[in-house]
């Protein structure tokens, strides 16, 4: 069994040594994408924050306290998981992250509010933990406000002799109906998810590149020539990025609304233009290792400079114009929106093209790059010239007249 | 290398020396500048968002000039119909809108109960929150105030009528946090991030370098190649752990300094915290090292756990929402998760060590069980590499 292992072991080895790129392709297009889609897929299932560990204090023991804290315990969203006496006690489940909210309902809360005196219920919610807030947040007003409605009818139809058909009227005099459009359930995952996965593909492309740009550096050949690698690396990533989205698709039930076949093609000159900077990169620095790491810290950080979960217009005015010239900017943009939103082709036609006009600045840069290498390796063999022997460079001026 | 030896380089050669300690000690108080400036407003403000007024009557103005009055939104009247708003949606010209329909004011003087129409684009989490929890406040605000007419018509005093709509107040509070500031929710989890990346980008390399190093030294004895090879490579790493410490420190005091974040907690927590992270990174270092066998390669590698550790360490997405088994597993394989939420608490909550003391045993755990197994890996490749007679050149 041990031998065994120890085979298998080898012959990996040795796979890994003959055909390393190879390997290191399927890690970073096929493995490590897919995983990562699965395994985040799995973890944010739950789409939203839903039983969120919730501490009472309940100072008064009216039925009308218990039945609002029965409705909040009954919905999805909280889980009462503790009555406690104290404020302190309260806050201190909070600071051992054992709550994350809490609803304080203060002591002859029903006889003040019958006789008029406005009781104030105090809820508290975790501020460190951002993403349950947001959304509990939210949850917990909709609950009261259906309580103090329900509440202020009582009223109307008591002390005001309203008839119950003109009640609501009264009570709610202006209704709001709030659409939310596309991701009614403000799911968390689907907020997060293409872009990051995005995010987790454009350092494999970024890589590609800088690994082709490095391969080529030295190489004397055509300019367009050039554009075979650029090509092929940015296909395999348009496919990569399509199996990593897909899982969210098919596994995992998220929408996709937008048009594909633009997308697609969007997809594709994204790959391109951060191939192309990777092969830019590549074909700069002498060092391998460090091309990958350089071009990889040019693109990592794209993923929140590019406004995917904080958003370009709350950045200051210096980092909104940096980002405004970012692919990823656009491309985290229109991957959600494509999720998401019924997006035709002309939508994402403006986007299109600042990938078009990124893509030929790159080239031009390339080109520029190649010039200077050239210029710098002649200087070299020129420079190499003076060490030559009197009687060799005598000959070559002999050629040169 | 001795300091002449050094000095004889040529440049390229000293910046190839140099480069581990200066990606170590810099990348993250770079990046916290960065960062630091880009989440520095802390609010989401002037959200391009419409207002489309078929009514034009006193009331709807009035609720408009509200929408103007708030810093959270950029409002335009350039949007006239459904259509029109939901193109602008789709193109994200605009976020959201408030429809206000024809009748509205005169439904609300008639006692008939009036209705708008809020959109918003709820595929923007940040955004539509916010837009959402402004707008439903303005509309309540609106609510409440012609509430207050109609109880006062019915022969009730202003103080009763008053009373009667404040019947039931709400007054919610944001502890530890209490303006929901992003930058102050996001930056421990990046300050984490950068650290870890920081080091593996360096770390995995010397492994490596260490590995190939004794797979050439076959004919000497295991004393010999343990001084000559092993040492310098556990200096190494704790000329790394101390860089990034130092590193880390700064990066904290400049977040407090330049971006007001708020620095709490006791320095000697801090301070641990770090030290058992650095361990266990260094253990993960050595496995990944181990399992690779170009530095090319393992920097690539590296690179790649940017994103899933920080989705996967209980920072974003909460333990409490993950299933059991999962969370058991993250847990298990990568250390994140005993560095990121106890940072967090401690910066945020001035937590104690009762708060965090969970999270410093299991790194402690964490880092013994995958020190061990790193470095029975480790042994037991370069014997396999010896045996079968590989060398790996780059």
């Amino acid at each position: 069994m041990g031998d065994r292992l120890n085979d298998l072991l080898l012959s990996f080895i040795f796979f890994k040594i003959r055909h390393p790129n190879l390997v290191m392709s399927l890690l970073m297009f096929i493995i490590i994408p897919l995983a990562s889609s699965l395994i985040l897929g799995y973890e944010m299932r739950t789409d939203v924050a839903s039983k969120i560990p919730t501490v009472v204090i309940n100072n008064d023991n009216s039925d009308f306290a218990r039945t609002f804290l029965d409705y909040v315990d009954e919905s999805e969203t909280f889980d009462i998981i503790s009555y406690v006496d104290t404020y302190e006690e309260a806050e201190d489940m909070m600071f051992h992250d054992k709550a994350f909210a809490a609803v304080v309902i203060p002591e002859n809360f029903y006889s003040d509010l019958q006789s008029g005196r406005s009781p104030v219920i105090l809820t508290l919610f975790d501020g460190a933990q951002m993403s349950v807030v947001t959304y509990s947040k939210n949850a917990m007003t909709e609950i009261l406000m259906t309580l103090k409605a329900a509440y202020t009818m009582n009223i109307f139809e008591g002390k005001q002799n309203v008839v119950p058909q003109q009640v609501m009227n009264q009570v709610m005099p202006v209704t709001t109906v709030t659409r939310l459009l596309y991701s009614p359930t403000r799911s968390l995952r689907n907020f997060l998810l293409p872009g990051m996965l995005a995010g987790i593909v454009q350092v494999a492309l970024a890589i590609s590149g800088a690994e082709a740009g490095y391969k080529n550096q030295k190489k004397r050949m055509p300019f367009y020539m050039h554009s075979e690698p650029l090509i092929r690396w940015s296909v395999i990533g348009t496919a990569s990025m399509f199996l990593t989205l897909g899982v969210q698709w098919w596994i995992f039930g998220m929408p996709h609304r937008g048009d594909l076949p633009g997308f697609v093609l969007f997809t594709f000159l994204y790959s391109l233009t951060i191939v192309g900077l990777g092969y830019c990169i590549g074909s700069l620095f002498p060092d391998r290792a460090f091309c990958s790491q350089a071009s990889c810290i040019l693109v990592l950080p794209t993923t929140i400079l590019g406004g995917y979960t904080w958003p370009v217009l709350a950045m200051p005015p210096a980092i909104q114009a940096v980002a405004n010239c970012l692919p990823f900017t656009y491309y985290g943009d229109i991957a959600r929106n494509v999720f998401f939103k019924p997006i035709e082709f002309h939508h994402m036609a403006d986007e299109m093209f600042f990938m078009v006009k990124f893509f030929v600045i790159e080239l031009i840069i390339l080109a520029l790059l190649k010039l200077w290498k050239q210029g710098v390796r002649g200087g070299k063999i020129a420079g190499a010239g003076k060490d030559i022997s009197p009687e060799a460079k005598d000959n070559r001026e002999v050629m040169q007249s | 290398m001795t300091q002449q030896s050094f000095k004889e380089l040529g440049f390229t050669e000293k910046l190839l020396i140099v480069k581990p300690y200066l990606i170590i000690f810099f990348i993250p108080i770079v990046f916290t500048l960065l960062f630091g400036y880009v989440l520095s407003p802390v609010y989401v403000q002037g959200i391009p968002f419409a207002i489309c007024d078929m009514d034009h009557s006193e009331t709807s103005r009035s609720i408009a000039d509200s929408f103007y009055d708030c810093p959270t939104f950029k409002i335009t009247e350039d949007f006239e119909t459904l259509d029109d708003i939901e193109e602008g949606i789709l193109q994200s010209d605009i976020y959201g809108a408030v429809i206000i329909p024809e009748g509205f004011g005169s439904d609300i003087q008639n006692k008939r109960g009036a209705e708008a129409t809020v959109l918003v684009d709820g595929t923007n989490f940040q955004i539509s929150n916010n837009l959402q929890q402004y707008a439903t406040t303005i509309f309540t605000m609106a609510g409440a105030s012609i509430q207050m007419k109609y109880l006062e018509a019915g022969e009730m005093t202003p103080a009763q009528a008053k009373d009667s709509v404040l019947s039931l107040n709400i007054v919610s509070r944001n502890v530890f946090n209490p303006g929901l500031g992003y930058m102050y929710y996001l930056m421990p989890g990046l300050l984490a991030i950068f650290i870890q990346q920081s080091y593996l980008a360096v770390a995995p390399n010397a492994v490596i370098e260490t590995k190939q190093k004794l797979r050439k030294l076959t004919m000497l004895s295991d004393d010999v190649r343990m001084r000559e090879e092993v040492l310098p490579l556990v200096g190494q790493l704790l000329a790394f752990a101390g860089l990034s410490t130092i590193s880390y420190l700064l990066s904290i005091l400049i977040l407090h300094g330049i971006y007001g974040f708020p620095l709490n907690g006791s320095f000697w927590l801090i301070l641990l915290i770090q030290f058992i992270f650095i361990v266990d990174i260094a253990a993960m270092s050595i496995v990944i090292g181990t399992l690779f066998e170009m530095r090319v390669h393992v920097v690539q590698f590296t690179m790649f756990l940017t994103v899933p550790s920080i989705l996967t360490c209980g920072f974003g997405w909460p333990e409490f929402m993950m299933t059991k088994i999962f969370a058991v597993i993250v847990k298990a394989v990568w250390p994140l998760y005993y560095y990121v939420v106890p940072l967090r608490n401690l910066l945020l909550k001035d937590a104690d060590f009762s708060v965090i003391q969970s999270y410093i045993i299991g790194g402690i755990v964490f880092g013994a069980v995958w020190m061990l197994i790193g470095c029975i890996l480790f042994r037991n490749k370069i014997n396999v590499l010896k045996n079968a007679n590989i060398l790996v050149d780059e």
